[in-house]
């Protein structure tokens, strides 16, 4: 009880923060809406070649895009927690007896709900070039955006006390999502991958959430594919809380 | 403190360190940087474990409960770090909720008033002056009225003012039955305000006692003023044993310094041979050593 009363409190506290600059929630959409407007039309040529996924060009690329949001959007939260350590920020919550998992789960869900934010808008202004969803395939999108959200933002956290130093932590974090992203078949469907690049992409957690998410937007709600990429995704976030938390204690002591 | 040592990999932060601090008493806790001060303030408030001994805050191990031991703690250091864009009573009112406090707008509204800040209650922290900012750190440190504060370095970087107030402020805590561990190298401070001090170097504890006891450390001294030439004194004090050495007399008076283990021989020689050699005494007074000198002494006994 106290552990879900502390991680609303400090859930509160960086919410407001987003409240007092909420520009942020627009410029982290900007990117996707940029792909989704300058890239996506782009495979409409190519939608009817032999491999390329059922649904057409939209219903293959947003989901896609939806979990990249969830991957980039989450993977620069470390820079702040960063800012935070050096101006001793965290050092005064960690005298509280607030505890510890609360002080890491409570960021981390303000970092998912703005991802929630910045679906929600990505999805609104996908229906308009042609993307077709139902509210339900919509709604488990959402939630496994959000799963997607958490286990990245954790192990961002988890690298960010690790390094402490901007200069070290960008170059990690984002060289590291790179390979994640390409292998998961974000951009172009891994069916028209050779086998081998189908071989190593089957390792990578975040093909499963994508191809779970193509499901969901072809109404194949029922399908071992969603199951199996929502259970991988809720274990693999679990997972990163656990590490981070811990990472969160160690780091600072 | 009871024997608790802190490694951090072979390096020993703290070693075998014990001493206490009692509710309404100021305890300084001296030493170079280096010494493990920041170690042991980290310790007993719940946030660093040790590697061995125990650590018992208000009779709660920080080893089994840190959690309880945090709750009882209050918090200061040299940088306030507060949220820039928070009103003060907002700030307050967030830190009263995490320590569980009953009403946390009434009680961030009695600190802003205890400390002098109920005008810009709703100023946003970002606006604030550097002696306000730190006024707000301890109001932060006081939100759930804790039995034991530890105040590391609290007063540097203000202004002699503002510096003042705090102490003020600090020492009104000590009437109400707080335990306070003052960590800092202001000797001057740590001399106005604690009734004992605590010396570490190198991780251990070097000397501890009441204040008034530290600063007597080492032999007595005695300055001895007259007036007249220097010289002639000096000449005079040749057969008594001591080693006179130049002192700043007061109203024009000339004035030598000396040591001695033996006061009551040694003084009565000193006067005996300058009224002798035909100069005229004024006074002979016991000089207060400063606690900067009895530390320097400590420390650089422990060097040597």
């Amino acid at each position: 009880m106290k552990t879900l009363r502390d991680t609303w409190l400090i859930f509160g506290r960086y919410f407001g923060i987003l409240l007092g600059n909420p520009v942020w929630v627009i410029i982290g959409v900007t990117q996707p809406v940029l792909y989704l407007v300058l890239f996506a039309p782009l495979l409409k040529s190519i939608a009817t070649v032999q491999g390329f996924p059922p649904g057409g060009a939209y219903n293959v690329f947003v989901p896609g895009l939806l979990i990249q949001l969830g991957l980039f959007g989450a993977a620069g939260v470390g820079f702040s927690l960063i800012a935070e350590l050096r101006a001793g920020v965290i050092e005064r919550l960690r005298v509280t007896p607030v505890s510890r998992i609360s002080l890491m789960l409570g960021r981390a869900l303000r970092d998912m709900l703005v991802l929630l934010i910045q679906s929600a808008i990505l999805l609104l202004l996908a229906i308009p070039f042609g993307l077709q969803a139902t509210a339900g395939g919509a709604a488990v999108m959402l939630a496994l955006v959000a799963l997607v959200g958490l286990a990245t933002a954790c192990i961002a956290y988890a690298v960010a006390l690790w390094l402490r130093s901007e200069d070290s932590y960008a170059p990690l974090i984002f060289t590291a999502s790179l390979p994640l992203l390409l292998l998961s078949g974000v951009l172009l469907p891994l069916t028209l991958a050779p086998d081998w690049l189908r071989t190593i992409a089957d390792v990578n957690p975040l093909s499963y959430a994508v191809n779970a998410a193509r499901d969901l937007f072809n109404g194949h709600m029922d399908s071992p594919e969603v199951a199996k990429g929502t259970l991988i995704m809720a274990v693999l976030a679990v997972g990163s809380l656990i590490l981070a938390a811990r990472s969160f204690n160690r780091a600072i002591a | 403190m009871r024997g608790v040592t802190r490694r951090f990999g072979r390096f020993a932060a703290l070693d075998d360190v014990s001493f206490d601090v009692r509710p309404g008493e100021i305890v300084a806790l001296l030493g170079p940087n280096g010494a493990g001060k920041t170690t042991a303030s980290r310790i007993i408030a719940g946030i660093l474990a040790p590697t061995s001994g125990e650590a018992l805050v208000d009779g709660v191990s920080v080893r089994e409960q840190p959690t309880r031991v945090r709750a009882r703690c209050g918090f200061v250091t040299d940088t306030p770090s507060l949220y820039e864009r928070m009103p003060l009573r907002d700030y307050l009112a967030f830190f009263g909720r995490l320590y569980d406090v009953r009403s946390p707008v009434a009680r961030a509204a009695e600190l802003a008033e205890q400390l002098g800040l109920t005008a810009v209650v709703r100023q946003k922290l970002g606006t604030f002056s550097r002696g306000m900012r730190q006024k707000v750190a301890i109001a932060r440190a006081l939100v759930h009225d804790p039995p034991v504060l530890l105040l590391d370095e609290p007063a540097s970087a203000l202004d002699p003012e503002m510096a003042q107030t705090l102490r003020s402020f600090i020492v009104s805590l000590r009437a109400r039955e707080r335990s306070i561990l003052l960590t800092t190298h202001d000797l001057d401070e740590a001399q106005r305000i604690s009734d004992r001090v605590v010396v570490l170097y190198k991780g251990r504890v070097l000397r501890t006692g009441a204040t008034s006891e530290i600063r007597a450390t080492g032999r007595p001294t005695f300055v001895v003023s007259f007036t007249g030439d220097t010289s002639r004194a000096r000449d005079a004090l040749r057969g008594t044993g001591v080693t006179p050495e130049p002192a700043s007399g007061e109203n024009g008076y000339s004035a030598l310094r000396f040591a001695t283990d033996d006061p009551a021989a040694t003084n009565a020689a000193v006067l005996r041979a300058l009224i002798g050699a035909g100069v005229d005494v004024v006074t002979l007074t016991a000089e207060e050593r400063s606690l900067e000198d009895a530390y320097l002494q400590i420390v650089r006994g422990a060097t040597t």
